[in-house]
């Protein structure tokens, strides 16, 4: 299978935001234009999350969905205040192809295999914040709140629960652009066979190209997008120059 | 195509992405009336019948069973009708699956869903885009030869009794998947056409023009 490059929407509900570490929001537009964009730009797949969802005890309204099927063409995955089978119906309902579980994979890892057994476990992405790999830790609540957990165990896991997919995102590198967890993605793709879609840290060409090498079958790229000069498509032909089977569009 | 005599129905049940499938038919610009059919109904002039699929099997043959649209897909191949059945839909059209053992498919075209093979260069579920080689009647939709990748999402295949029922195969670790079908008017796609940028579009828009003059 290609590999996959899916630029991530963040929103607080109003406006799209990209967190530093997950917090300190800045503002750079508004959902469905930054979507209309990328749709134009022909990316392979997009992720849009309500960062705030949950904390707000919020879900993202059908109008906001709305806005992404009416113009979106191409897969998108909708994250935030996914909590319940309800949560999740809707959201697939709009037109996502799959969800993604973030807190709830901890205080009710039932919902994945609820999920699952509804929609198939391709609909159901789940969140691994990793928040320092060396010691093992992974993170819940949006960053804060450090579990002991192995990365690893918590991986195989949710892979045992019905996950179809994991978005391995590290924690302190996010929006960071200092370098991808390479160590964490190879650990997790060499003890599970679901697909990994890494996030956090990518500041170049190289560290794209570094994260497949080291097992991804996908990145979400937020920060390197906004702030940089680099697009969708320069990551998909530099991979491509190294031998990385990427998409024909 | 203006006629709107013409009509295209999509199947709703309950757990399907319809949304984005109106939507694509919506951007085709034809003229045909969409109608989203959620039970049992007069085929009138139906002359496109999609099947959405989303979820697991077991799930997507209660909703139609529950629903009666088993009984409206009967009468539709009976009639000549093309069906569409996309991605799980596809998968229903055959007789039964490895995902849910015991229940019974649509079996509007022989053959059984099978898990994806295991490849330690392959995930499971296979979720991205993937290209394919038409064969047999695959030559009938211009869309299929042109190289271009589609978008997957999909942990079973539909393999096919009658080799000459496939029409688009992709290559899957060291084998190669139906990733297309078509027995007369009864068809499936294993990929989201709806979902898979311009070149869905175009495969739409052949589909439908297939659908309403040749079929």
């Amino acid at each position: 299978m290609k590999v996959r490059i899916i630029p991530t929407i963040l929103t607080d509900g109003q406006t799209v935001v990209k967190g530093t570490q997950f917090n300190n929001w800045r503002t750079v537009g508004m959902a469905q234009a930054a979507a209309k964009l990328y749709a134009t730009r022909d990316v392979d797949e997009l992720m849009f999350i309500d960062v705030k969802a949950s904390e707000r005890n919020s879900t993202i309204p059908d109008s906001l969905l709305s806005c992404f099927t009416d113009v979106l063409n191409i897969p998108f995955s909708v994250g935030g205040g996914v909590n319940s089978l309800e949560v999740a119906t809707r959201y697939l309902g709009a037109g996502a192809e799959k969800v993604l579980i973030g807190r709830a994979a901890f205080s009710n890892p039932k919902l994945i295999s609820e999920i699952a057994h509804k929609f198939g476990s391709q609909a159901v992405i789940v969140a691994v914040d990793v928040l320092n790999n060396d010691k093992g830790e992974i993170a819940r609540k949006c960053g804060k709140d450090p579990v002991s957990l192995s990365v690893i165990e918590w991986a195989k896991e949710l892979e045992s629960l019905g996950a179809g997919e994991l978005l391995l995102q590290s924690v302190v590198r996010d929006g960071e652009m200092r370098g991808m967890d390479y160590l964490s993605i190879s650990e997790v793709t060499s003890s599970v066979n679901l697909p990994v879609i890494a996030s956090g840290g990518a500041k170049n060409l190289e560290d794209c190209l570094q994260a497949v090498n080291s097992g991804a079958s996908a990145l979400a790229i937020g920060a390197l997008f906004q702030f940089t000069q680099i697009t969708p498509r320069n990551i998909r032909k530099h991979l491509e120059e190294h031998g990385v089977s990427v998409r024909v569009g | 195509m203006t006629n709107s005599d013409f009509g295209v129905s999509i199947l709703d049940l309950g757990i399907n992405n319809i949304n984005s499938v109106r939507r694509a038919l919506q951007q085709n610009a034809i003229g045909a009336g969409i109608r989203i059919e959620s039970e049992d109904s007069a085929l009138g002039n139906t002359r496109l019948i999609i099947l959405p699929g989303l979820g697991s099997f077991a799930a997507g043959m209660e909703q139609l069973r529950q629903r009666n649209l088993d009984r409206y897909l009967s009468k539709a191949k009976m009639r000549g009708i093309a069906i569409v059945g996309i991605c799980l839909g596809m998968q229903l059209l055959g007789e039964g699956s490895e995902e849910s053992p015991g229940v019974e498919g649509l079996g509007l075209i022989k053959g059984k869903n099978e898990i994806l093979p295991f490849y330690s260069n392959e995930r499971i579920p296979n979720i991205g885009w993937m290209g394919g080689v038409p064969e047999n009647e695959g030559s009938l939709f211009p869309a299929l030869g042109k190289g271009k990748d589609f978008y997957f999402v999909h942990s079973y295949h539909l393999k096919l009794d009658n080799p000459k029922d496939s029409i688009f195969k992709s290559k899957y670790g060291d084998v190669e998947i139906t990733t297309g079908i078509k027995h007369q008017s009864v068809m499936g796609f294993q990929f989201h056409p709806e979902k898979s940028s311009n070149i869905g579009n175009e495969l739409i828009q052949e589909i439908i023009e297939w659908s309403f003059y040749e079929g």
